[in-house]
């Protein structure tokens, strides 16, 4: 009976189900998104991972770090507010913090992982390993003690806890290790052409990593000392050892998604409709490198272009390999330690090859030809904050060394700086382990004293 | 004589009955006229029946009507002939069915509609006394008395606890509706559709982000109003439960005018508007472009200048241009709708065609909207008891549009912002033949390929293109069979198709996109709905009789949408693809079933007491595997109490009461592909100012997790309402009152919760939040006077609702982008536990909120509360040592856009004729954020800033953020300049509270004087029956303190369900009316 009555359902359903009763709520189209893939490749999530990296590089951090360290100026409209420190909220930055863990980030690294290890791909395995501590070093730089080992982890640590920032540190450095060890052992194939900077060289994400872990060593060292600038000595001598070896971005500009952001941002030719709220005109960096007539100001700076709001457009070009990792800062780093551990002689040398190096033409910089100088702190530091134009790293030198001595713009936060971001608002409010905003530290742990107003 | 006698009585009876036979021969025309007994007006397109011989026509305007009885059934019997229309009591009479026969009505209205029959859901009908819900009902007079394009739009007004709001005056622009608050935290919150018992789609597609781009309309306004008879609403779960997991939003049911037999009605209406901005925005016109009182000068081509207007005050003698007047002009509307109904006892047609040719208030010629339809609806009784019909319309279309909202190339934003000085009338600049702009004043040539900061609005006028052009038929075959006297089956076959090209085009130099851009979208939509069922009626005793209806629905929904943004123009024109040189596709492809089962039984006891009981049965193919089926039930009861005290006549002091109680259930299905878990999708990471990198990259494809974490055991949500009310009448049915209360609550709402950025995802898609609504509903309508050529009525109505989100699963809000569009940074919207959906962002530092700040005498943290707030009132402001108030970064609820009440008064006056009627409107709060007025302080160029330079003290006489002040600097005396407008005053740096405005409003919504002619000389003179003249206005006037444009505004539309939003939003309209109605 029961059969017949669907029959004469169905029968009467017939009109516009061709197929049959059981299927008219299910299958196909109806239960299983026709839109979306349900999986990738390892060298598609790559592909991901390596976009996902950049735009942590190249986007609203790198600009805050810019504004903030007054490489260019927040001249207008948000960025303005950012510059003069008003307009960083709680619910400024939930997508930059988030970048290092949702696709793209930890979350498809983790799939790469479980993809390419039964596979024996080393190389793979390693150079993930090497993209995730660098982008969850990022975050601890910035936001201090973060979560990591409880992360990416939802079913099972739904409110992940927070992980000192020391202890943070130290799984970056031995996630570095790990990479290391996986790629020198050489086996695999690992992303090859995906990967747009090296093309899957081992070699030259060996020497990226040692500069990393150079890198994260110096961020450890206002509070750690001595061992941490040995340490980074250490690996630097191991890092990227020519200009050859540096990690650049390398965009096609063929169309917007591939071209350089702060060249989208920027943009004189007003594609994002930014143009003019971040300018370089009387920027301190830009009266800076006048100040002391540096040769590189034209690489730099187009001092009265009104189109690129005093970019020069070298480097306002959709195109611009932006420099995220380079021989030049290794040989920084280098300095800053010797000079540390073992005094000026010693630091001179890495610096003057710095300086040196600059003879030569790379992808991210024209040639020209600079005088050596003394190995002091602010000599070091302050080559290495021309360097770091427009690179977040720019704000943990300072947050070390005071270098360069500016004035926070319109008094900054409390007369300084600040040396963090709050934690963004999507994760205190769903995760009870991240303290009010009220309870935050202003400071992190590997930054404990900001630095002295400026004469 | 016996036989003689009998002989002689047969031969008189013989004679006397002869002329009656003689007159049998012929066919009999019943003339006669239809009249409110209260006024005498003539009544129009009432029906009158000859019972039981299937002779029905329509009354003309007049009131008058003009039956045929074939001879063969017309042989001097008696019969009784009933004259009905909605809003009046049916009323019969006697006549003999022989020669002409004159039969006039004069109805006595009806204002409860007792006895009405009025759709409750497919295939479901009942009559208005039994009732246990209140379901409006409003009728096609009311709805083109409204004069609006949009059906949505004029239901405004119309009927409480039903809130529309129009997107703007832009031609074709959405309207949105929303009934007893907000149910649910997806999706854009719009009723369910229903026209002739088959839903049809009322979705807005758009080319580009609602936020931006152009308006679009929601759907339904292809239906053209002019064919509708009657709408329904069926406001809450307690009445709509039988529309099951589509119904959570409250149902609209739209029937269409039929035809009747009797002779071809034919009407003619043409409307004829004349359309003003009715409210602008107040711009400053004393400083000039510049910065710190320094004016802006541009010394060679190609110069940029600045955007600001904080320069030195503008010199005597130059030019000033008024940004806001220069882009308008009146507006028209013509609207034509030719009809033709008719058909005879077996057959019976409506056909119509309607054309309407608005063109805007912006000027020039991109701004109109052209939709013609034409309809035909028919049935015919194929066999005694089986009646085939069916319905078909046919909607074509087309618009052209202006950018508007957030977006460098919308017309306002451009316009407003522009310097006093500068003319943007003169916007190709004559040497370059290039754009030229206030932040670019002299291009240089061939300078096509820069962007111009904002567009000048005449080139984004004249030289952008925007386009829609839709297609759409629905309709509907159906059959009814009227099994035995007692069973009767219904079946509907119904489909809505349509298809929706739009391209949206920036030209070469627009400052959005620079090297011009287009946006093409196709989309297309079927709906196919399949309706069976059959009711059982029976009367057990003169008190008790009951129905009993079971019935079955299936559904299919089909969409697809591709879009292709093609970037790069190589040539100015043509704005298509192939003229680009990059394309970034996305396409988009959905597929939803339906099964559904449901029944009802009603039981009538004592003619006073009326029960009804329903149930649903749905199972979705958007539901998760362990939740497949959902059942929905209802029950009402409706006691006529004044029938149980005997008084049925409906007359004296107190002539009607029923007391009315209902209870039900409604959901709402999930979104489709819901159950999916994680897809990976690819696209791109951006950071929220418009840069972003694709994850693909020189052709390598890249595919990433989406952060949506979706779930398979997902099921509807659940809508749980009780309704209960009265329905009065008073002093012979002279007054009514309506009164109701609902208490409504939503569960197993289905949210995307967040979850910790930490875990990767940003979101886990839950049934788990929980949304109460409460409310009340109150009508009343008087009559005053019903005289005869003289009649006076008036009603108000008035209903409160309340929402509070009871449960957000554990959150304290919840802030998303795609659930919450058409928000902005700093005003985002988002659901907040114990408030509404609303705004969030940023306020400054007040009292009342245990806040602590820094002073320059120490370090320390001081706490204001205890420091500083003591007597100085809840929520003061704090004001810090130099005088000015503070940022506070806590992100905080900062506006709730739903209204404290709305209410409405309607009246109507008819001295012989002449026919006055005025409806006003009334919306009790309800925040919009007015982010017009945030950026135009930024940039200067708002009105409120020619107070620059001047001194002012907050809490005192600063005029644009008042209330007490607290705090170590309050009372001091500060310079407002341009740091304060583009710091913590500007919309941009400063929180977003202090331009979140009250968005109270009154309105004169309707207005109208008609005329009508029926004199004989009407007739005689052009054929025709009789004219109607109308003069109308459409928000004439509207008062609110809102400082912008109209309040009555949304960036995005109906596109989401976040309200009030005003960022560079179009302005709305106010329009003088002229109707011609030719009937014959």
């Amino acid at each position: 009976m029961k059969t017949q009555l669907k029959g004469a359902i169905c029968a009467a359903a017939l009109v516009i189900v061709a197929a049959g009763c059981n299927d008219f709520l299910k299958g196909g189209d109806l239960t299983k998104d026709p839109n979306n893939p349900l999986d990738a490749t390892p060298k598609q999530y790559f592909a991901s991972v390596q976009s996902q990296l950049w735009t942590q590089q190249t986007g609203d951090l790198a600009r805050l770090t810019s504004m903030w360290l007054q490489q260019v100026v927040g001249a207008a409209r948000q960025a303005n507010g950012t510059y003069n420190f008003t307009g960083v909220t709680e619910s400024s930055f939930d997508g930059e913090f988030a970048r290092a863990y949702q696709g793209g980030g930890l979350l498809d690294l983790r799939k790469i992982d479980a993809q390419v290890t039964p596979l024996g791909d080393s190389i793979f395995l390693g150079i993930s390993k090497i993209v995730e501590a660098w982008m969850i070093g990022v975050d601890a730089d910035i936001w201090g003690d973060i979560p990591y080992n409880q992360a990416d982890s939802f079913f099972v640590y739904p409110q992940p806890i927070l992980d000192p920032q020391q202890q943070v540190y130290d799984s970056v450095q031995s996630k570095l290790s790990q990479g290391i060890a996986e790629l020198e052992s050489g086996e695999g194939s690992g992303p090859e052409e995906v990967d747009l900077v090296y093309g899957g060289d081992p070699d030259k994400w060996i020497a990226l990593a040692h500069t990393l872990k150079a890198r994260f060593y110096l961020h450890t060292a206002e509070v750690i000392g001595s061992p941490a600038y040995a340490n980074a000595v250490t690996e630097s001598n191991l890092g990227i050892n020519d200009n050859d070896g540096d990690y650049i971005a390398n965009f096609s500009g063929s169309q917007a998604g591939e071209s350089n952001p702060w060249w989208q941002f920027l943009d004189a030719n007003g594609t994002t409709g930014r143009n003019g709220d971040i300018v370089a005109t009387d920027s301190y960096l830009e009266t800076y490198m006048a100040g002391i007539h540096d040769p590189r100001f034209s690489d730099y700076f187009d001092p009265g272009n009104e189109d690129t709001y005093d970019f020069s457009p070298v480097r306002e070009n959709p195109t611009y390999p932006q420099p995220f990792v380079t021989y030049n800062e290794n040989l920084l780093i280098r300095a800053e330690g010797l000079l540390q551990t073992s005094g000026a002689g010693a630091a001179a040398v890495p610096l003057n090859a710095e300086r040196a190096a600059w003879a030569t033409a790379t992808p991210w910089h024209s040639a020209f030809t600079l005088t050596p100088l003394t190995a002091t702190l602010a000599n070091i530091m302050n080559e290495k904050y021309i360097v770091l134009f427009q690179n977040i790293e720019s704000w943990n030198d300072y947050k070390r060394t005071c270098y360069p001595q500016i004035v926070p713009i319109a008094g900054g936060v409390n007369g300084v700086i600040p040396g963090r971001l709050l934690y963004p608002v999507g994760e205190r409010q769903t995760n009870t382990n991240v303290p009010a905003v009220v309870d935050q530290p202003a400071r992190n742990w590997n930054d404990p004293a900001p630095c002295p107003p400026v004469d | 004589m016996g036989r003689s006698v009998r002989s002689v009585i047969a031969v008189v009876c013989a004679l006397v009955a002869l002329p009656a036979f003689a007159a049998a021969q012929e066919a009999v025309t019943i003339t006669g006229r239809v009249t409110s007994a209260e006024g005498g007006a003539p009544l129009g397109t009432a029906s009158v029946t000859v019972e039981g011989m299937g002779s029905v026509t329509l009354t003309r305007d007049d009131g008058r009507y003009t039956l045929v009885v074939p001879a063969a059934r017309a042989h001097g019997q008696q019969a009784t002939i009933t004259a009905r229309l909605i809003g009046y009591k049916a009323k019969a009479a006697t006549i003999t069915l022989a020669g002409n026969v004159t039969q006039d009505f004069a109805l006595d209205i009806n204002p409860l509609r007792l006895g009405e029959i009025v759709v409750t859901g497919v295939g479901l009908t009942s009559s208005t006394e039994k009732l246990g819900t209140a379901i409006s009902t409003i009728d096609s007079t009311l709805i083109t008395k409204s004069h609006e394009n949009n059906v949505v739009e004029a239901l405004a007004g119309k009927t409480p606890g039903v809130n529309v709001t129009s997107q703007s005056g832009d031609p074709g622009s959405s309207a949105y509706i929303r009934i007893r608050g907000i149910k649910s935290l997806s999706g854009d919150a719009q009723p369910l559709f229903v026209v002739d018992g088959v839903p049809i789609d009322n979705s807005v597609m758009t080319a580009e982000d609602p936020t931006a781009g152009v308006a679009a309309p929601n759907r339904a306004a292809d239906i053209n109003p002019n064919d509708i008879e009657t709408v329904t609403i069926l406001k809450g779960a307690a009445s709509a439960a039988i529309y099951g997991a589509r119904a959570a939003d409250g149902v609209i049911l739209i029937t269409t005018k039929s035809g009747h037999a009797g002779g071809t009605h034919y009407s003619l209406g043409s409307n004829y508007s004349f359309d003003k901005v009715n409210r602008k925005i107040p711009l400053q016109t004393a400083f000039a472009q510049g910065s710190h009182g320094v004016t802006a000068v541009c010394n060679a081509p190609g110069c940029r200048l600045s955007s600001s207007s904080f320069g030195a005050p503008i010199t005597d003698g130059t030019p000033i241009y008024n940004h806001f007047d220069e882009i308008f002009e009146t507006g028209h509307n013509s609207d034509n709708t030719l009809s033709a109904s008719g058909g005879n006892d077996k057959t019976v047609f409506y056909l119509s065609a309607g054309y309407t040719n608005q063109s805007g208030i912006i000027t020039g010629p991109n701004d109109t909207y052209k939709r013609s339809t034409i309809r035909l609806k028919a049935s015919h009784h194929l066999f005694d008891r089986l009646t085939v019909g069916g319905n078909i319309s046919y909607v074509d279309g087309r618009g052209q549009f202006v950018q508007k909202g957030s977006n460098t190339s919308g017309l306002m934003l451009g316009a407003m912002r522009t310097t006093p000085t500068f003319n943007n009338k003169y916007y190709i600049d004559s040497t370059t033949q290039t754009q030229r702009s206030y932040r670019y004043p002299e291009p240089v040539l061939f300078d096509n390929t820069s962007g111009r900061g904002y567009d000048n609005p005449f080139f984004v006028i004249y030289n952008d293109l925007n386009t829609a052009e839709t297609n759409r038929a629905y309709g509907n075959i159906n059959l009814n069979y009227d099994a035995t006297d007692w069973l009767k089956i219904d079946y509907t076959l119904g489909a809505d198709y349509y298809n929706n090209q739009l391209l949206d085009a920036q030209a070469q130099s627009s400052s959005s996109f620079a090297p011009g851009q287009v946006f093409r979208t196709d989309g297309n939509n079927l709906q196919i709905d399949h309706n069976l069922t059959a009711t059982a009626s029976h009367t057990f005793s003169p008190s008790f009789s009951g129905t009993f209806t079971l019935g079955q629905n299936l559904n299919a929904r089909r969409f697809r949408e591709t879009d292709v943004n093609g970037q790069n123009l190589v040539a100015a024109t043509p704005f298509n693809l192939q003229n680009t040189t990059a394309w970034i596709p996305t396409e988009f492809k959905s597929l939803v079933h339906s099964e559904s089962y449901f029944g009802q039984a009603t039981a009538d006891l004592f003619n006073q007491l009326y029960l009804t009981a329903a149930v649903r049965n749905d199972g979705f193919s958007t539901f998760g595997e362990s939740n497949p089926r959902a059942w929905y039930p209802k029950a009402s009861v409706a006691w006529q109490f004044t029938n149980a005290l005997g008084k049925t006549d409906q007359k004296g002091i107190f002539s009607f009461g029923k007391i009315r109680a209902a209870y039900g259930e409604t959901g709402k299905e999930p979104d489709v592909y819901s159950v999916n878990t994680v897809d990976i999708p690819g696209g791109f990471f951006g950071t929220g100012f418009g840069d972003f990198l694709n994850a693909t990259q020189q052709g390598n494809g890249g595919l990433f997790s989406n952060g949506r974490l979706g779930n398979p055991n997902i099921k509807p949500e659940r809508e749980k309402e009780f309704e209960t009310g009265l329905d009065l009448g008073f002093l012979d049915q002279k007054v009514d009152v309506a009164l109701t209360y609902y208490n409504e609550k939503s569960v197993d709402v289905i949210l995307p919760v967040p979850i910790p950025l930490t875990s990767g995802f940003g979101t886990q898609l839950l049934n788990g939040a929980k949304i109460s609504n409460k409310g009340y509903e109150v009508s009343a309508n008087v009559r005053p006077i019903t005289r005869p050529n003289f009649s006076w009525d008036f009603g108000v109505q008035w209903s409160r609702n309340q929402t509070k989100i009871l449960d957000l699963k554990g959150a304290e809000f919840v802030s998303n982008v795609a659930q919450f569009g058409g928000t902005f940074a700093g005003a985002s919207g988002a659901a907040t536990l114990g408030h509404d959906i609303g705004l969030r962002g940023n306020d400054f530092i007040r009292c009342g909120r245990g806040l602590s700040v820094g002073l320059s005498t120490d370090t320390l943290s001081h706490p204001i509360d205890s420091e500083f707030c003591q007597g100085k009132g809840k929520n003061a402001l704090y004001i810090d040592e130099s005088g000015f108030p503070v940022f506070d970064p806590t992100d905080r609820v900062i506006s709730d856009p739903d209204p404290h009440w709305t209410g409405s008064i309607r009246t109507s006056f008819h001295i012989s004729k002449f026919q006055v009627s005025a409806l006003v409107d009334h919306k009790q709060g309800g925040d919009v954020w007015n982010g017009t007025r945030g950026a135009l302080y930024n940039f200067g160029a708002h009105k409120d800033t020619e107070i620059r330079g001047g001194t002012y003290t907050f809490g005192t006489d600063y005029p644009y953020l008042k209330g007490a002040v607290a705090g170590p600097g309050a009372g001091t005396p500060v310079v407002i300049d341009q740091s304060w407008f583009q710091g913590d005053g500007s919309g941009f740096v400063g929180p977003s509270s202090q331009f979140i405005e009250d968005g109270t409003y009154t309105k004169l919504r309707e207005v109208s004087v008609a005329y009508t002619f029926d004199g004989k000389w009407v007739p005689n003179l052009i054929g025709l029956t009789s004219i109607d003249l109308r003069l109308a206005g459409r928000n004439l006037a509207t008062w609110t303190k809102y400082k912008g444009i109209d309040p009555e505004t949304n960036l995005a539309g109906a596109a989401f369900a976040t309200q009030g939003v005003d960022y560079f939003n179009n302005p709305q309209t106010r329009s003088i009316v002229v109707s011609v109605g030719l009937n014959r």
